[in-house]
């Protein structure tokens, strides 16, 4: 999330440097353009305009996206960057042209609150009103983090409550479904892992209980099994391998239950940073592994090689001072250089043994081809975040990387790996994400080869609206 | 003569218990919204100790077989109360929750009152009784 802080300043600068010229947003703070609300009835569905580039063949499918849209009702604002209404949007891509539209999830929380024109609900880091009604979790569910396809249905995903349905093409909110009647309401977090046959995995975590759901690739609960980590970690990320499931332990643990939740966790840079390992087919099995103390958000993915060693990436951060300060003062359009996440590589041995390989690449946002999601790969995709609004892209194995610069001007968020048709090689896909154009006051659709990243995009198109930044996408190839 | 005041403590207290009945009050709870099956378990308390510490003054369990049910109490003393119910849907004499503890059928309690990461607490549930008739409308749909 680092990122967004940096890319966030960076404009900023940018702007400050373009206060004594005419500029046309000059006298704003461009930052900020990313945390206003959207618009309450979202964006109708409109054509893009292609500003660069050519439409790539055989580039087919829809692009979504999900982030916090809306911070205020007049003084009465969110608490924190991470308790925004999800605002989700849909960059549909077909015949060469590009088509974007959004709508707001239609929650319990988002409707009281626009009934009573107040931020009401407590949140992550919002502590509500006295008299919310905040009785259950999917009453406070903001549907805000990330998008994923189930089936014929959209899900929009919170860490802390149940997904919420959507029309992939309508983006109409159908409400929230149990996937058995007794796990009603139960956790499922934004970053669930997709085997390259369409099986899901994802955790749901409650202190050091953590529930583990296997869905089938269209989402039908599978399988639900609650263990006892040992840890009251915030988890936000994980990930798998082919054999074994990898629940990273950081040392920012809830002990207690203050309002708000983020209140609720200490940081503990005196303990480590844990890293659980379970067997897949039989959870008991496990083992444990320490690194030094750090904090996460985002893990790329993992892989086993044949000697048992698993690698992951990750971004990490010295503390938890991002999440506990910086993105709670972002919504009083406050931003401060805090430090920035590192891309890094953690390594656990079969012996028992982790050592973590640094990069000194700063960024966050990490994304690596699902295709091969728990499999050996090479490449990461992060959002830069050396301030000049760059994709990075890291080869693990050459120890290359390559990057483009957006400019000042634009604040760069998460890239996915699409693949291209009929084709199976790691770098014969495209990444494709947003860009929020201060300068244009637009949002902007980019395509890049993943074949030659540093050539900046093969394809770039312009929307009419300008969205808040956004957080995590999911894209559904034709 | 000890006869007369027999008679009149009797008479005394005749008209005590009348004017008892007089002023009590009748309590009616409509539910709405619910499945409709299994049983609605509801509790009904005359103080913030009785609620804090589920000592109820009455219960009553309904069978539910349509979208509406009406629970009532009669010849209660004016005051304040509150209830809270939960619907048993299905039928296994208990509330079921998740393997987190959370719910996963349906609650209620007096005023709709709803609580803050917890059930609702007496200053929000409690409401006064007055003599003669009561009525509390309450919501019991999925959440």
């Amino acid at each position: 999330m680092n990122v967004s802080r940096r890319t966030l300043l960076a404009s900023f600068a940018a702007a400050g440097a373009m206060a004594a010229a005419p500029a046309a947003f000059a006298a704003d703070t461009p930052w900020s353009l990313g945390l206003e609300n959207a618009p309450a009835e979202g964006f109708p569905e409109a054509a893009m305009r292609l500003v660069h580039g050519r439409a790539p063949a055989g580039l087919e499918g829809a692009l979504y996206r999900n982030g916090p849209g809306w911070f205020r009702y007049g003084a009465s604002a969110t608490g924190h960057w991470f308790d925004g209404d999800g605002f989700i949007q849909r960059f549909a891509i077909a015949d060469g042209r590009a088509r974007h539209s959004a709508r707001f999830a239609d929650t319990p929380k988002r409707r009281i609150e626009q009934q009573r024109q107040a931020i009401i609900m407590p949140g992550f880091g919002t502590r509500g009103a006295p008299d919310a009604p905040a009785d259950s979790a999917d009453a406070m569910n903001a549907a805000n983090t990330s998008v994923m396809m189930a089936g014929d249905e959209l899900w929009a995903l919170w860490e802390g409550g149940s997904p919420t349905r959507l029309d992939p093409n309508t983006l109409e909110t159908h409400g929230v479904r149990p996937f058995r009647e007794d796990l009603a309401g139960m956790p499922f977090l934004a970053h669930p892992k997709v085997e390259p046959n369409g099986r899901i995995w994802n955790l749901g975590v409650n202190g050091s209980r953590v529930v583990i759901w296997r869905l089938s690739a269209n989402g039908v609960l599978e399988d639900a099994q609650v263990i006892d980590t040992g840890a009251r970690s915030y988890i936000h990320d994980w990930a798998v391998t082919e054999r074994h499931l990898i629940i990273p332990l950081q040392p920012w643990t809830i002990d207690r239950f203050v309002a708000p939740i983020v209140d609720s966790y200490t940081w503990r840079g005196d303990q480590p940073f844990r890293v659980l390992v379970l067997d897949k087919n039989d959870y008991s099995s496990r083992r444990m592994y320490e690194l030094p103390a750090m904090f996460f958000f985002h893990t790329g993915d993992a892989w086993e090689e044949n000697d048992g060693t698993i690698r992951f990436d990750l971004c990490v951060t010295p503390d938890a001072h991002f999440v506990t300060e910086e993105a709670r003062n972002m919504i009083n359009r406050h931003v401060e250089d805090g430090a920035s996440a590192e891309l890094v590589m953690a390594v656990l041995h079969a012996d028992g043994r982790a050592e973590l390989q640094r990069t000194r690449r700063l960024g966050e946002f990490p994304q690596t081809d699902r295709r091969r999601q728990g499999l050996a790969r090479d490449l990461t995709a992060i959002v830069d975040d050396r301030g000049d609004n760059i994709l990075g892209l890291m080869n693990w194995r050459t120890g290359a990387y390559e990057s483009f610069a957006f400019g000042p001007h634009q604040m760069v968020q998460e890239h996915l790996f699409a693949a291209k048709p009929g084709r199976t090689g790691e770098r014969d896909a495209w990444l494709i994400g947003v860009t929020l154009n201060a300068r244009a006051r637009a949002t902007e659709l980019h395509v890049f080869d993943v074949a030659r990243v540093s050539d900046g995009p093969v394809a770039t198109w312009r929307s009419r609206y300008m969205a808040p930044l956004g957080f995590h996408g999911t894209w559904a190839g034709a | 003569m000890l006869r007369s005041i027999i008679l009149a403590l009797a008479l005394v207290g005749a008209a005590h218990a009348n004017a008892q009945a007089e002023d009590a009050g009748q309590l009616t709870i409509q539910l709405q919204g619910l499945a409709p099956q299994g049983s609605v378990m509801l509790q009904l308390f005359n103080s913030e100790a009785g609620y804090d510490g589920g000592q109820g003054i009455g219960a009553r369990r309904v069978e539910i077989s349509g979208p509406t049910a009406e629970v009532s109490f009669d010849n209660l003393p004016p005051g304040q109360y509150a209830f809270r119910l939960y619907h048993d849907v299905n039928g296994d004499g208990r509330m079921n929750t998740n393997p987190f503890g959370m719910p996963t059928e349906p609650f209620a309690f007096s005023n709709n009152a709803r609580g803050q990461f917890g059930p609702a607490g007496w200053d929000a549930a409690a409401f006064t009784l007055n003599a003669g008739a009561n009525v509390q409308q309450i919501h019991v749909g999925a959440r």
